[in-house]
């Protein structure tokens, strides 16, 4: 888990580096809301591939859940569901965080790396156990 | 952000002179800023939980 984690992270690092050097026209506060934007939308790619995998050996009831058919083909446990909906619960209250930190900075701010890095962190955690969901693990 | 060199500006100056390049920088520094309905999109990508990814199929046909 730990060298997955290591992987992701550095990954979301760069992308985070990469979109706050990126633009050279936009004001700081406007590449803070390109970084956090990429990451919202990795994340969110991430969550519809863990939930197509969630899906599998299932069908969905009537009764509003998502309930098993097929053993065999279960790819993800309702336990490792709810592991990934505690994780991306505290990604999705980080980012939330951040993006209305970003919305109030002024055009001029400058500090905006330590806004990132919770969600950042958040964030690395999600899509580190969609890997291992991927791999058949966690 | 991004730097014009002076030698650069002194060039442009002189081409497009100073009303020109000053509604130049104006753009410029107006495109790299963010919007609030950009800013209001971003906070409202944050509202989607792990369970809103569990959507039921769609009835076919």
């Amino acid at each position: 888990m730990s060298i997955l984690k290591h992987r992701v992270n550095a990954a979301l690092a760069l992308v985070v580096v990469l979109s706050l050097t990126a633009c050279v026209s936009a004001t700081p506060q406007k590449r803070a809301h390109q970084a956090l934007d990429t990451i919202a939308t990795t994340v969110d790619g991430g969550m519809q591939v863990a939930a197509a995998l969630y899906k599998e050996g299932r069908v969905y009831d009537p009764a509003g859940k998502w309930v098993i058919v097929s053993p065999a083909d279960v790819l993800v446990t309702d336990a490792q569901w709810d592991k990934l909906a505690g994780i991306h619960e505290k990604y999705r209250l980080a980012g939330k965080a951040a993006a209305i930190s970003i919305k109030a900075l002024g055009p001029d701010a400058h500090d905006i790396s330590a806004i990132l890095s919770d969600v950042n962190a958040a964030a690395t955690e999600v899509l580190a156990l969609i890997e291992l969901f991927k791999k058949g693990g966690a | 952000m991004g730097t014009i060199s002076a030698a650069k500006l002194v060039e442009a100056i002189f081409i497009y002179g100073i009303p020109k390049v000053v509604e130049l920088i104006g753009i410029w520094r107006k495109g790299g800023e963010l919007t609030l309905d950009e800013a209001v999109a971003l906070i409202a990508k944050f509202d989607k939980r792990a369970a809103d990814y569990l959507v039921p199929p769609t009835p076919a046909g």
